[in-house]
């Protein structure tokens, strides 16, 4: 029986490191919704503009360390004759990451920590947990996905 | 409600943690280490569910009454 595991384990660094880089591409830089540290320290002049810029590069930085380790771990697999090579497991491991991810980071830091919300504002609980929710969907999406693969 | 469930929860997991942090005012950090820590903490979390996928053949194999 060949094993899927080191694929879903790619795929879930990649996934996440992925999805770190839509959240940071488009709700930190073209949205502008958010910054990494925008509840603590709104970026309303220079100063705390160039605050937040720092952490969310520190965030990139991390987002892009973990796709290089997705990367790598998928190279590994891939050259593994014991792992099948499905592109279902592999996208749902993409979804899993991602879902994860969101999920992570919306607890941890929207609800545990408060550094910052998706959109603030009168809304901003609906759409923290419309994120979170959206990283548990990502995640059964992918848990299905992966589950659904032939093991040859 | 979702913030009380957080709330109780963290306050159940780890009730120190849970006083001092409601002496301090936010569980937040000051210091650029814990910065730092706070950015990194969800990129660790999920680096360790990618190692036990990367491992889930082998705890599976060693589980009571797994095929050898």
């Amino acid at each position: 029986v060949k094993q899927t595991g080191p694929l879903v384990s790619s795929g879930v660094l990649l996934g996440a490191g992925l999805g770190g880089f839509f959240d940071g591409i488009a709700l930190h830089q073209i949205l502008q919704w958010h910054n990494m540290f925008s509840s603590i320290e709104p970026p309303t002049d220079l100063v705390s503009m160039k605050f937040n810029m720092l952490w969310d590069g520190v965030f990139h930085a991390l987002t892009w360390l973990l796709t290089c380790a997705g990367l790598w771990r998928l190279w590994v697999a891939a050259r593994r004759p014991d792992v099948l090579l499905s592109s279902r497991v592999l996208v749902g491991g993409l979804l899993l990451g991602w879902g994860l991810f969101n999920s992570i980071e919306g607890i941890v830091d929207h609800q545990l920590l408060g550094i910052h919300h998706v959109h603030p504002g009168a809304q901003q609980l609906a759409w923290d947990v419309g994120f979170i929710a959206s990283g548990l969907v990502m995640c059964l999406a992918g848990w299905r996905s992966i589950r659904s693969a032939p093991v040859a | 409600v979702l913030l009380s469930v957080l709330d109780w929860g963290y306050a159940v997991a780890c009730p120190r943690c849970a006083t001092a942090i409601a002496a301090r005012g936010k569980l937040w950090a000051e210091s650029p280490v814990e910065h730092l820590f706070v950015v990194a903490l969800p990129f660790l979390l999920v680096v360790l569910v990618s190692v036990l996928a990367n491992h889930s053949a082998r705890l599976r194999a060693r589980a009571p009454g797994a095929e050898p």
